[in-house]
């Protein structure tokens, strides 16, 4: 079988053509219904941390573990349509993703302690003082935008955009309006999460059509 | 030397190939997904899949889905090999 230059080169734009779109709807299929979960999840826990801040903190333990657990049922049920480790290998970046900046965020802060070494879980549980607070909901907040941004480079330049959208209302709410810095958390950053969810929800049916 | 594949040559098998390598480790896919994915019709895809079935390089696995019925592609080690062999042809020929 013989072609010419211009055939294998087509071929070959076919391919990385063809490994783009999959990659996109590997990154896509999971990911609308994720990003409504975590948007409501922002948009109440940071409410909770503007209004009722005592109440905030035994309030987002629980957030946290329905929203991890309404990931694995959004990622578990687009598994039938599409299976791949590079779901499941998505699955566990973010879990290491978190650990470390769980890590890191200790680290950070019991260095700001001096004299005072080792793991001040305070810094996550109890925290009563308000600046803390705050720094530890621009760190998380902006922790999984770093993800969409590299994740991005894989899976869709929309993520890469979401990413950057998102981590810039929150480093202009840390900076620009201190005192209402949650409530601006919960209503650009949940807001953002919902609607690029569901903007990527309604590109799926469209493409793929209901699950 | 690599030598091109005639069987996955042809520009929708081709793509199907590409699709189901790009799921990497035991990929699967449904029918109705990977037609929608690669813009191709029920009928031109079920064909291409018969080739390719026939050559050994995927399988295909017909299930019910709650009460629904789920045809399921996966690729097999001898298609990731050819596939991989095809485009290390593709590019010696740039070369």
């Amino acid at each position: 079988m013989n072609i010419t230059q211009q055939d294998a080169r087509n071929s070959l734009a076919q391919i990385e053509d063809t490994l783009t779109r999959t990659r996109n709807a590997i990154g896509q299929g999971a990911s609308g219904g994720i990003l409504i979960a975590w948007g409501v999840i922002w948009a109440l826990g940071f409410s909770a941390d503007q209004f009722a801040p005592k109440l905030a903190q035994s309030f987002w333990p629980f957030l946290i573990v329905g929203g991890a657990l309404a990931s694995w049922i959004c990622g578990a049920r687009s598994r039938p349509r599409i299976q791949s480790s590079v779901g499941a290998r998505i699955g566990f970046f973010w879990l290491a993703l978190f650990a470390y900046a769980v890590l890191w965020f200790f680290l950070l802060h019991s260095e700001s302690r001096p004299g005072q070494p080792g793991l001040h879980f305070d810094a996550l549980i109890g925290q009563d003082d308000a600046a803390v607070q705050q720094q530890l909901g621009a760190f998380f907040a902006t922790v999984p935008m770093f993800a969409y941004v590299v994740g991005g480079l894989w899976l869709g330049r929309f993520f890469i955009w979401l990413g950057v959208g998102v981590t810039v209302l929150t480093v202009a709410g840390y900076f620009f309006m201190p005192a209402w810095f949650n409530l601006w958390m919960a209503a650009t950053g949940g807001g953002s999460l919902i609607v690029a969810g569901a903007y990527i929800r309604r590109f799926w049916r469209q493409t793929y059509g209901p699950a | 030397m690599a030598q091109l594949n005639t069987v996955i040559h042809q520009p929708a098998r081709l793509r199907i190939m590409a699709s189901l390598v790009a799921l990497e480790d035991k990929p699967q896919i449904d029918f109705s997904t990977l037609g929608k994915l690669l813009d191709l019709t029920d009928g031109n895809l079920g064909a291409h899949l018969q080739t390719l079935e026939e050559a050994g390089y995927i399988t295909i696995r017909k299930r019910f889905v709650h009460r629904k019925p789920r045809t399921e592609i996966s690729l097999t080690a001898k298609g990731r090999y050819e596939f991989a062999e095809h485009v290390a042809a593709l590019k010696q020929i740039l070369s």
